[in-house]
């Protein structure tokens, strides 16, 4: 009789390129779980136990193959100084950057992991690491030095720059990059494995020579970071990525999540060097018929399951919160369909 | 060299990402296959942490280099496996006999070997209950030892390859083994099966001619060697077939060569372990030391390199009067291999020392005497080994042991639901207590848990240790 993998044992022997037993399932409920628990999106991001009940609640419910630690994009900026705005019904925004001229750069702390929000994420990777570590991969979404170094300065001051002041652009980056390191290596030690997400470096935002000039280099070394101890890094990219593919795969990323592009354009691009994970609109979870996901789920998974290194059925980008229920249905019931969630 | 120290999780992944690129990129397994990327392996403990294993958060290792080599080395080999079946090398699975079978595989140059035995200790790695609870969904609960975790192994194909072959030895060996292999065997791998002799007692018709090995170990009967062998040739012949090779006997030789020197490079880290005034490895490593004699953990080659640098480790700091754990640990036997890893931790952090053991391996340890046919080399020291025998019989190697080891107590770790586990305790503290004069801690390990070791079991664990203190303080030092 053969028994059913666990979810951390499906993506064990995806990272050895061999294939699971069924279609690993892994949509990003990050914000949406709080729902799940029946508790506040705003306070699962200042409180690391209820943001732990509630991916625990959501894993139950929905019996995907992930947690995902993960609050916004701005934690990093906020534990360098810059003052974010909360509110309960959303996640924490960018209210004051700190960095705010040139100079600032130069004293920018570089954070221990006791700071800003880091316990937080570190609380959480650790109690679902000791209460479900042995099944579930814990992932912890980081953003990566580019995307950080706009919560440092300003998205847009900081886009201004990458054209105006490279210099500074780059030193920013560079700050980004020093102060995400003890961050990776405490979320190791909790339990959970470091994922990078760069919204803010995606075609839609940057232009792909400042991705390159810019962004790959930090992320590369953060990358190359992780897999100094040997771990499988997942890299997401929302947005537009088709002209920056290369680059992607020149991160030296294990599992590449994606948002905007053709699950068999970057399957045939950058399959051969890179898992893949995608990407099922939230946009389409959020506003469109039940019908259409379906469609667009099977869609993902036709093109996503010859990708020769393995693939992860998954949405482009956060599930979002009031996702009406017989969207979300439809996800996994395509995903079911394909031998995927049960 | 560096000062010996024991470390945890944290400070090895802090001192990891200090080590030199070169360093850290030298032990590659699977060598002959050339340059592959995954077949890096050096990693520290907290590598594994995200991967379920979670136990290691709770322990400590050995600080130096060469020991996190086979560590690491024991850790991969699960991806060893599975990359070693894509390379299309054949991967054969051993049960229930220990350190015979692999050398003789070794005629069948390729072949990467395992025990699927040794999940043993990964339900206590991973603090989990998901291989113990698919074995009770085959049947096979909580009667039966922790061995059983292969079957839930075998039953969920995550934890290796599907094996080309799998090799069941079942007799005179532990039986719930063979109710583990029965599980695999059900699951449709071609599977060989090995009678092993039982070493007491032979029928009267076998031709007995007693055989003293020179080690100390309990003599066996030439008559046994005898039905051994043929039976070994019939199983290189079957295995042949199965894996499509003809039985290489050059090969067979060499490999037979390379588990003697293995062995000898273990018996020095023993002897070293016994002898040394501070204790110069951790007893987590130097079980896996010991461990690594059975197949060479699938990759002998690399294996070899592996051993020597612990060997060289272990003989730098017995030389230099130091060791990683204070001189006045005190000096403990461990019979039956804990397959919770952190008692030792526990032992250690109490201030107790492994300064010997008898982990029911003893069949791998034994050199295969020098003999013009390699397959009765093997056999001769397969039947010293601590399964097949009387329970008597391994008493009498735990009181040699004993001796060896300057022990001043016994640590038995019984396994609840092993049926020889709890019938061999009362025998071998009899025989403990009677000719040694020593006290024996004997307890059950208790199925794994998150958040440590269970508090009794910790308890007595430091009970113990302080009562031993308290004797040599009554008594005098060993």
């Amino acid at each position: 009789m053969r028994e059913a993998m666990t979810p951390l044992e499906r993506f064990a022997l995806l990272f050895m390129d061999e294939r699971p037993d069924r279609l690993i399932t892994a949509p990003f409920v990050t914000t949406a779980a709080a729902a799940f628990a029946g508790v506040s999106p705003g306070a699962c991001c200042r409180d690391g136990a209820l943001l732990a009940r509630a991916q625990i609640a959501a894993q139950e419910a929905l019996r995907h193959d992930a947690f995902f630690v993960f609050s916004d994009v701005a934690i990093v900026a906020e534990a360098m100084g810059s003052v974010l705005r909360f509110a309960e019904d959303r996640v924490p925004l960018l209210d004051v950057p700190v960095v705010r001229e040139a100079r600032d750069v130069d004293g920018l702390p570089l954070p221990g992991p006791d700071r800003g929000r880091f316990p937080v994420y570190l609380e959480a990777v650790r109690i679902l690491h000791e209460t479900r570590g042995d099944r579930v991969p814990v992932f912890c979404l980081v953003p990566a030095p580019f995307t950080t170094a706009a919560g440092l300065r300003g998205a847009e001051d900081f886009l201004v720059d990458t054209i105006a002041d490279p210099p500074l652009a780059e030193a920013l980056v560079l700050a980004a990059e020093r102060a995400t390191v003890p961050l990776l290596d405490a979320i190791v030690l909790a339990g959970g494995l470091p994922a990078l997400v760069d919204p803010l470096a995606s075609a839609s935002v940057a232009a792909p020579k400042t991705y390159r000039a810019l962004a790959l280099p930090g992320t590369r070394r953060l990358v190359e970071r992780l897999h100094r101890l040997d771990l499988d890094v997942l890299l997401h990219v929302c947005g537009e990525i088709t002209p920056i593919l290369e680059d992607l795969a020149a991160t030296g990323a294990d599992l590449l999540s994606f948002d905007r592009a053709g699950v068999a354009e970057v399957r045939d691009a950058v399959g051969d060097r890179m898992r893949l994970a995608g990407n099922v609109s939230p946009v389409t979870i959020l506003s469109r018929r039940a019908e259409e996901v379906l469609e667009e789920t099977r869609r993902a998974i036709r093109e996503g399951m010859g990708a020769p290194r393995g693939f992860v059925l998954s949405t482009g980008c956060e599930v979002p919160p009031g996702s009406p229920p017989e969207n979300l249905a439809a996800f996994y019931r395509a995903a079911a369909a394909a031998g995927g969630v049960p | 060299m560096s000062s010996p120290v024991r470390i945890d999780a944290t400070e090895w992944q802090r001192r990891f990402l200090d080590l030199a690129p070169e360093t850290r990129r030298e032990p590659r397994y699977l060598r002959h296959l050339g340059e592959r990327e995954w077949a890096h392996y050096l990693k520290p403990p907290s590598s594994y942490l995200p991967y379920g294993f979670r136990r290691l958060r709770r322990m400590r290792f050995d600080g130096d280099v060469r020991a996190l080599r086979l560590f690491s080395f024991a850790m991969e080999e699960t991806e060893r496996l599975f990359r070693a079946k894509q390379e299309g090398l054949p991967v054969v699975a051993l049960m229930g006999d220990y350190g015979a079978v692999a050398p003789l595989l070794g005629a069948f140059p390729g072949v990467v070997t395992f025990y699927p035995d040794f999940c043993y200790f990964t339900p206590f790695l991973a603090e989990s209950d998901v291989l113990l609870d698919r074995a009770e969904r085959l049947g096979i609960g909580e009667d039966t030892c922790y061995v059983r975790a292969a079957a839930g192994a075998f039953a969920a194909r995550a934890n290796w390859p599907d094996p080309d072959l799998v090799v069941v030895s079942t007799g005179a060996s532990c039986d719930d083994l063979a109710a583990t292999a029965q599980a695999a065997h059900d699951l449709g791998h071609p599977t060989l099966f090995l009678d092993i002799p039982c070493r007491k007692d032979p029928a009267p018709w076998l031709r007995v001619t007693r055989f003293e090995p020179a080690d100390g170990r309990p003599p066996v009967e030439a008559g046994l060697v005898d039905r051994l062998v043929a039976q070994y040739r019939e199983f290189l012949a079957r295995a042949g077939e199965v894996l499509g090779q003809r039985s290489d006997e050059v090969a067979l030789a060499a490999s037979v060569s390379r588990a003697r020197r293995m062995r000898r490079t273990i018996r020095e880290i023993r002897g070293h372990l016994a002898s040394a005034p501070a204790a110069p490895l951790p007893a987590y490593e130097a079980m896996l030391a010991e461990f690594a004699a059975t197949h060479g953990f699938g990759d002998p080659d690399e294996c070899e390199a592996v051993l020597a640098g612990v060997r060289d480790l272990v003989a730098e700091r017995a030389a230099a009067g130091v060791g990683v754990l204070p001189p006045d640990a005190a000096r403990v036997v461990w019979a039956t291999p804990p397959p919770d890893p952190l008692l030792f931790t526990l032992l250690e952090d109490a201030g107790g020392r492994v300064a010997g053991s008898e982990y029911l391996i003893a069949s791998a340890l034994t050199l295969p005497p020098d003999e013009p046919d390699p397959v009765v080399a093997v056999a001769r020291a397969f039947l010293a080994g601590s399964l097949l025998g009387s329970s008597a019989a391994r008493a009498k190697s735990v009181v040699a042991e004993v001796r060896r080891a300057n022990a001043e107590g016994v640590v038995i770790s019984n396994l609840f639901g092993s049926s020889h586990c709890g019938a061999e305790t009362p025998v071998i503290r009899r025989a403990v207590e009677e000719e040694c004069g020593l006290p024996v801690l004997s307890f059950d390990v208790p199925r794994p848990a998150p958040g440590g070791v269970a508090s009794q079991v910790k308890n007595r664990v430091e009970a113990f240790v302080e009562a031993l203190t308290q004797r040599r303080r009554t008594c005098g030092r060993p």
